[in-house]
C-alpha cells in the first residue's frame, strides 16, 4: 500500500548568515504525494529546498534522491534529476514573451518536436489562459497568471518531484484556488509535491503529510488530521 | 560593497577602535619622512598621496554613489592646470591658486553630473570617457593657456606658516589634506547623506519613498568628488614642479577606477589599500625589469578573479572565517528610546481620490476611479490580481503619471507632484516586494526613512557639527523605537539582505513610519507572513492608526482586512466594482465571482 520513497533527507544541517539554518532536518517524501512543509518565516523552509536544489551547500547530511546521493550536487544536476524547484516570488524571465519562457523550461532537453507540443498541450489544458497569452511579455501578465507560467515552466520539463515555495504568494483568493486545484491535479498526474506554503489550513486540506518546522528544527510530522490534532502547528506560530 | 565596519558590531567600541587606529596612522605618517632616508621614496610617498585623494573622492562617486567615472584624471589635469598657470604666469600664491582649481573643477563635476541624470551608467562612463579625452586634447591645443607640449615649468613649492615647503613639509601637507578627506568621507558615508546615496545607488524607487532627491544627492558626489580630484591637482603639480600634457593622458583617468575598483569600491579603506597596491607595489617589482608589466598585469587578472570585491572584500571575507574574529551578533548595544517629544503624534490626512484614469499603451490599467478615506481610518483596495491597485498606489505617491481625475491629500493636490515632493508632504508608502537596501544595516535603512526630517547641512554632517550629531543620535533612537514598535528589536545590526521576507517588510513599514506619515499607503503588507506573523501585524496597522496616521491598504488577505478595515473598496479591471464596510462588500455576488472564490466563507470571521 505504502508507495516507495522517491527523497530521503536524512539529519540535513545547513548554515549560512545568521537566519535560515536547518539543524538535523529528516524528511521522506513517498513518490506521488503532497508533502506540506510549514512553519513561521524563517523556521528554514525555503533553505531546505534550496539545498535540495543545489543552491545551498549542506553541511552535514544526506539528500537521497530515487536511491541516489544529490546532496552537495549542482543545481544544474539536480535539475536533470528531476527536482523542478519554483522558487518563491516568480522568477520569470520577465523581457520575455510566455512562449519563450516556457521553452526555457525545456533548455538543455533534447525531445522530438511533437512531444514538446504535447508537452505544451498539457500546460495549456492546466492553464489555458496561458496559451491565450503566448506572445506576451511575462511582465504584463498579472500576478496569478505569472505564478502560472513559472509552474508552467517547470511542467514543460515533466519533472519527478516538484518543488512549489509559496504558490499563493500575493494571489487573488480565487486564484488561490486555482492554483491549489492544479496542485492536486497534478498528483493525479503523478507528479509529486513538496509544497511550502504559509497558507497551512489550505496546504493541509490538499498534502498527504505535513511537516513542521521551527527555528531549522523539525518539531513535528504526521498526516493532515494527526497534524491538526496535535499542537505542533500551534508551537511553530506562536513559538510557545 | 559596503563598508565592513558598519556592520554588526556597537557604534561605541568602532568609535574606539576607529581612534586607535587613526592614531597610529598620524603618527605612521608624521614619522616617515623623518625616518625614511632615500629623497626618491619621499617623492614616491608623496605622489601616491596625491593618487590616494583623488581615489578617495572617486570612491564616494562610483563606490557609494554608483556612478563610474573615466573622467577623474581630466578633473585632476583642470586643477593642476589652474593651479600651475595662476602660480607661474601669474604669480598667485599656491593656495589661492589651488582654490581656483578646486572652483573651475566643481564646475567641471557639476557639468559631468548633467548627462548622470538621464543616462545609465555605462553610457555615463563613457561619456566620461569622451571628457577625458576632450580635456587632454585642449591642453594640447589650447596653446596659448596651457603652453602646449611644452608644459609648465618651475612650478614653485607652496608656503604654509610663512616658510616655502621642502619635500618632507609637502609630504605633511598629502598626507594631512589626505587624513581630511578620508574623515570627510567616512563622515558623510556613515551620515543620512551616504544612506541617501546608497539609496539612489541600490534602489531609486525606495530613495524617493523616503523624500531623498535623486538629482540633489547625485550632484553633491560628483561635486565633492570632483573638488578632491582639483585639490590633488594642484598638489600633482608642485610636487612634480613641470606638467605636460602627457600626465594626463586617458589612460591615467582609467587608472583610478582600477584602483577603487582594485581596493574595494564602496569601502572606506578600498582607495587606501587600491592606491598602495596599484602604485606602490610596481616600485618593489623594479629588478624584474622586462617582466614587470606582465607580473603586474596576471596578479591584477588573479585579484579579479579571486577577490571580485576588491582587496578589502576579501579582507573581510577572510577573517569572518576566523572564528575568533567573528562579531557576537546578539551583542547588539542598547539604544535608548526616543523622548515623548521627539515622536511627535502627527495629525491624520484624509484622501479624496476623484475620476482617476490611467491608460498604458492601449490599456485601460484604471479608469474613473473614486475613493474617499476620512481622517484616520483603514481603507482596503482589493480585488483581481491586475485589476489596478498597485497602479492606484503608484499615481498617488508620484511614480506614475495620471491621465486624468484628482487625489487631494486633505486639500493638497497630489497629481503632477514629485514622489519625493509626495513623500515630504506626509505620505509614506511600502513596496509589493520590500526594497530593502541589502548591504546596510536595518536600523540604517530604517533611518533612511528619516532623510528628509534631519536639517543639518551637508557641512555640518561632513564635519560632524553638533547639530547633525544630535539629529542622527536623535534619528537612531526613532528607528529603534519603531523596530521595536514592528516586533525587530533583535534584528537592528544585522544586514537588511539577511533578514527573511516577511520581516523586510516589517522593516519597510517601521522606514515609512520614520517619516511620520500622515497616511501610509501599504502594498500587500500581509504576503508571505505566517499566520502568528498576520495576527501581529493586524495589531501593528491598528497601533499605527492610533498614533496618527490614515492607512490605505492593498490586500488579498481578507480575515486581515474584515479585521482591521472600516472600508473596502473592490476594483475590477481598472474600476470600482464594489465599495463599502467589509461584511457588505464581501457579500456582493460581484465580488464573490469576480474575486473571491470558494473560501468566501472564510471572510468576516474575526482573526483568532
Amino acid at each position: 500500500m505504502t508507495a516507495p520513497t522517491l527523497l530521503e533527507i536524512r539529519d540535513l544541517t545547513v548554515g549560512y548568515g545568521h537566519v535560515g539554518v536547518l539543524e538535523g532536518v529528516s524528511i521522506d517524501i513517498r513518490l506521488g504525494s503532497i508533502v506540506a512543509l510549514v512553519g513561521s518565516n524563517g523556521a528554514g523552509k525555503s533553505t531546505l529546498l534550496r539545498a535540495v536544489s543545489g543552491l545551498l551547500k549542506p553541511a552535514r547530511g544526506s539528500i537521497v534522491f530515487e536511491g541516489r546521493p544529490i546532496g552537495g550536487a549542482t543545481p544544474n544536476r539536480v535539475v536533470d534529476a528531476g527536482i523542478l524547484h519554483v522558487a518563491e516570488g516568480r522568477r520569470l524571465f520577465r523581457a520575455q514573451s510566455v512562449r519563450h519562457n516556457l521553452d526555457l523550461g525545456l533548455y538543455g532537453v533534447r525531445i522530438e518536436r511533437s512531444e514538446e507540443r504535447a508537452r505544451l498541450d498539457r500546460v495549456f489544458e492546466l492553464f489555458p489562459i496561458l496559451a491565450d497569452k503566448l506572445d506576451h511579455q511575462a511582465s504584463t501578465l498579472s500576478g496569478g497568471q505569472q505564478q502560472m507560467l513559472a509552474i508552467g515552466q517547470a511542467l514543460m520539463r515533466e519533472p519527478k518531484l516538484l518543488m512549489l515555495d509559496e504558490p499563493s504568494l500575493g494571489l487573488a483568493p480565487i486564484v488561490v484556488d486555482q492554483v491549489i486545484d492544479v496542485i492536486v491535479r497534478l498528483r493525479g498526474g503523478g507528479t509529486t509535491i513538496l509544497l511550502v506554503e504559509q497558507m497551512v489550513e489550505r496546504a493541509l486540506e490538499i498534502a498527504d503529510y505535513g511537516y513542521v518546522l521551527q527555528s531549522g528544527r523539525l518539531i513535528g510530522s504526521g498526516t493532515p488530521a494527526e497534524l491538526q490534532r496535535g499542537d505542533a502547528i500551534r508551537r511553530a506560530y506562536v513559538g510557545a | 560593497m559596503s563598508d565592513p565596519a558598519s556592520t554588526a558590531m556597537k557604534p561605541g567600541r568602532i568609535l574606539r577602535i576607529e581612534l586607535c587606529v587613526g592614531v597610529a596612522i598620524v603618527a605612521a605618517l608624521a614619522l616617515f619622512p623623518i625616518v625614511i632616508g632615500s629623497q626618491y621614496q619621499l617623492f614616491i610617498a608623496t605622489q601616491v598621496g596625491v593618487y590616494l585623494m583623488v581615489a578617495i573622492g572617486l570612491n564616494f562617486l562610483t563606490g557609494y554613489g554608483g556612478q563610474a567615472s573615466i573622467g577623474h584624471g581630466a578633473l585632476m589635469a583642470i586643477g593642476a592646470y589652474t593651479a600651475a598657470i595662476l602660480m607661474v604666469d601669474h604669480q598667485w600664491p599656491f593656495w589661492p591658486a589651488a582654490g581656483a582649481g578646486m572652483v573651475l573643477t566643481a564646475i567641471g563635476g557639476a557639468l559631468m553630473a548633467l548627462p548622470a541624470f538621464r543616462v545609465s551608467t555605462w553610457y555615463f562612463a563613457l561619456i566620461t570617457l569622451g571628457f577625458a579625452h576632450v580635456v587632454s586634447g585642449m591642453l594640447i591645443e589650447w596653446g596659448g593657456l596651457t603652453h602646449s607640449f611644452d608644459g609648465i615649468v618651475s612650478i614653485p613649492m607652496p608656503a604654509a606658516f610663512g616658510e616655502t615647503l621642502g619635500p618632507r613639509g609637502l609630504f605633511w601637507l598629502v598626507a594631512g589634506l589626505n587624513v581630511v578627506a578620508f574623515v570627510l568621507v567616512r563622515n558623510l558615508v556613515r551620515s543620512r547623506v551616504g544612506r541617501g546615496l546608497i539609496a539612489v545607488r541600490d534602489n531609486p524607487a525606495a530613495a524617493m519613498a523616503s523624500g531623498v532627491s535623486l538629482v540633489g544627492v547625485k550632484m553633491l558626489a560628483f561635486v565633492f568628488s570632483a573638488v578632491l580630484a582639483g585639490l590633488a591637482g594642484a598638489l600633482f603639480a608642485v610636487q612634480k614642479t613641470v606638467i605636460t600634457p602627457d600626465d594626463f593622458t586617458a589612460e591615467f583617468s582609467i587608472f583610478f577606477l582600477v584602483v577603487v575598483v582594485l581596493g574595494g569600491a564602496g569601502s572606506l579603506w578600498g582607495p587606501v589599500l587600491g592606491t598602495i597596491v596599484f602604485f606602490v607595489v610596481p616600485e618593489f617589482l623594479e629588478a624584474l625589469q622586462g617582466w614587470r608589466l606582465l607580473v603586474y598585469g596576471i596578479v591584477l587578472l588573479a585579484l579579479m578573479r579571486f577577490a571580485p570585491s576588491g582587496l578589502v572584500g576579501a579582507i573581510t571575507e577572510m577573517a569572518r572565517s576566523v572564528p575568533a574574529l567573528r562579531r557576537p551578533s546578539s551583542a547588539a548595544p542598547e539604544i535608548a528610546p526616543p523622548g515623548t517629544e521627539e515622536l511627535p503624534a502627527s495629525a491624520p490626512a484624509s484622501l479624496r481620490i476623484e475620476g482617476l484614469g490611467k491608460r498604458f499603451g492601449g490599456v485601460a490599467a484604471l479608469d474613473g476611479v473614486s475613493i474617499a478615506i476620512p481622517a484616520g481610518a483603514v481603507h482596503a483596495i482589493v480585488g483581481p490580481n491586475g485589476s489596478g491597485k498597485t497602479t492606484l498606489l503608484n499615481l498617488v505617491s508620484g511614480y506614475y503619471k495620471a491621465d486624468a481625475g484628482s487625489a487631494m491629500l486633505d486639500d493638497l493636490e497630489l497629481l503632477g507632484r514629485s514622489p519625493v515632493a509626495i513623500s515630504r508632504r506626509g505620505i509614506g508608502r511600502t513596496f509589493q516586494t520590500p526594497k530593502m537596501l541589502p548591504d546596510l544595516t536595518v536600523i540604517e535603512n530604517v533611518m533612511l526613512g528619516g532623510y528628509a526630517a534631519e536639517r543639518a547641512s551637508v557641512i555640518e554632517v561632513a564635519l560632524r557639527l553638533p547639530r547633525s550629531r544630535r539629529e542622527a543620535a536623535r534619528q537612531r533612537r526613532q528607528a529603534a523605537h519603531y523596530l521595536r514598535f514592528v516586533g525587530l528589536q533583535d534584528q537592528l545590526f544585522i544586514k537588511a539582505g539577511e533578514l527573511p521576507h516577511g520581516q523586510q517588510r516589517l522593516a519597510e513599514i517601521a522606514r515609512a513610519l520614520v517619516g511620520n506619515p500622515r497616511l501610509l499607503l501599504l502594498d500587500e503588507p500581509a504576503a508571505g507572513l505566517s499566520m502568528d506573523e498576520l495576527d501581529r501585524l493586524g495589531a501593528l496597522i491598528k497601533s499605527i492608526v492610533a498614533q496618527g496616521t490614515t492607512v490605505a491598504i492593498v490586500e488579498h488577505h481578507l480575515d486581515l482586512v474584515g479585521a482591521i478595515c472600516e472600508s473596502v473598496t473592490v476594483l475590477d479591471r481598472g474600476k470600482v466594482l464594489a465599495s463599502g464596510r467589509p461584511e457588505q462588500v464581501f457579500s456582493d455576488p460581484a465580488v464573490l465571482s469576480a474575486y473571491m472564490g470558494s473560501h468566501a466563507s472564510v471572510v468576516g470571521s474575526a482573526s483568532p
